[in-house]
């Protein structure tokens, strides 16, 4: 959808200039999800009112709701994927609810934030990038938020308190995997519990330190095992990492991280990881 | 067009010397893996925050919702 009529100019320009939009992602409003309890009860309002009207129903849907919370009209996101189609659909709901056209009622804000996050905690921004366009999940990339917290980000520098040049040490294993856990191409099945490495490691090695500022170079590698779909299917997401860390050796807090892959291949495709720090 | 152009540059940046690859080079290679705007036209969309939300704001503006259901995370395009 999103790479399909969520980009196309008349399906964007219908949802702005017509209609409230709002995207729900299953996990939050199964049972065990966080959405708040009034949320997963509107939803299934919504869902329970198109059966009843005998429509299509389900967790991948477009769903029009009236003005006055009434169900008007659904449709199975494999139909809803074709452009014409869903263009069609909303076309008929502006016509039959008459609905006078406007400016978005919602300002527009980029949807992937990083997460809130306590004082001095470094957040990464991953991106995920296919580079032979392989596959159906390649059309655009795909991105992740890490959050190392103070604590970590010492654990990260080697918990050392002085640093010299040439000095090299290897990031302990449950941090580079927090990291290199998300070092995979779109693909449907994002658990990344799932996900099981075969091998991993991130080597850090002081290239100069100037007063309160010092610069370390990353390298590593990683094999990992990520099914494409939820199913396990043996898939392994491989490359090798490079890049730098700069940071203050007096309090270990790190200011920058910029790190890439190199010869990162899945599933016969190559793809390509990068990963910098925003604060 | 633009994009494969994009593409194909970094399926050549592959063939860097790692070894040593200098942090200019790394920073760049960083930037021009960044998303696209026109890989993201999805964010000029006007999205409410949640169902509620979206069922408020169709009242007070006598719009219609519409409600996209779906598995994954598609603000960060893993779905």
């Amino acid at each position: 959808m999103r790479a399909g009529p969520l980009s196309n100019k008349k399906v964007i320009d219908l949802l702005n200039g017509y209609f409230v939009p709002v995207y729900s992602v299953n996990e939050d409003y199964s049972r065990k999800g966080g959405a708040p309890k009034e949320e997963k009860e509107e939803r299934e309002r919504i869902f329970k009112a198109g059966y009843a009207a005998k429509k299509s129903v389900g967790s991948v849907h477009v769903y029009i709701v009236k003005p006055s919370g009434e169900f008007f009209d659904s449709m199975h996101v494999a139909e809803a994927a074709k452009p014409k189609t869903l263009i069609e659909m909303l076309e008929h709901a502006v016509s039959e609810l008459k609905v006078a056209p406007g400016k978005p009622v919602v300002k527009l804000q980029p949807q992937s934030q990083g997460p809130a996050c306590e004082a001095d905690a470094l957040t990464l921004h991953l991106t995920a990038r296919s580079l032979d366009g392989k596959g159906a999940w390649s059309e655009f990339p795909v991105e992740n938020w890490v959050v190392l917290s103070p604590v970590e980000q010492k654990e990260f520098l080697g918990n050392r308190t002085a640093v010299k040049a040439g000095e090299t040490w290897t990031i302990p294993a449950g941090l580079s995997e927090k990291l290199l856990t998300h070092f995979y191409p779109a693909t449907e099945n994002n658990d990344v519990t799932k996900n099981k490495f075969l091998d991993q490691k991130l080597t850090a090695t002081v290239v100069n330190v100037n007063g309160a500022r010092g610069r370390a170079r990353v390298t590593g590698n990683f094999r990992m095992e990520h099914s494409f779909y939820h199913k396990a299917d043996g898939k392994i997401a491989e490359g090798t990492v490079i890049g730098y860390v700069d940071f203050d050796p007096t309090s270990q807090q790190i200011s920058d991280v910029q790190l890439i892959t190199d010869k990162a291949t899945y599933g016969g495709g190559t793809f390509a990881i990068a990963v910098r720090a925003v604060r | 067009m633009r994009v494969a152009l994009t593409l194909a540059l970094l399926v050549g940046a592959t063939c860097i010397g790692l070894a040593e690859i200098s942090f200019d080079a790394v920073q760049q290679r960083v930037a021009e893996l960044q998303p696209k705007a026109e890989e993201k036209r999805f964010d000029e969309i006007g999205w409410a925050k949640d169902i509620r939300e979206a069922k408020r704001l169709a009242k007070e503006h006598n719009r219609p919702v519409f409600l996209f259901t779906h598995d994954g995370r598609m603000n960060i395009g893993r779905c």
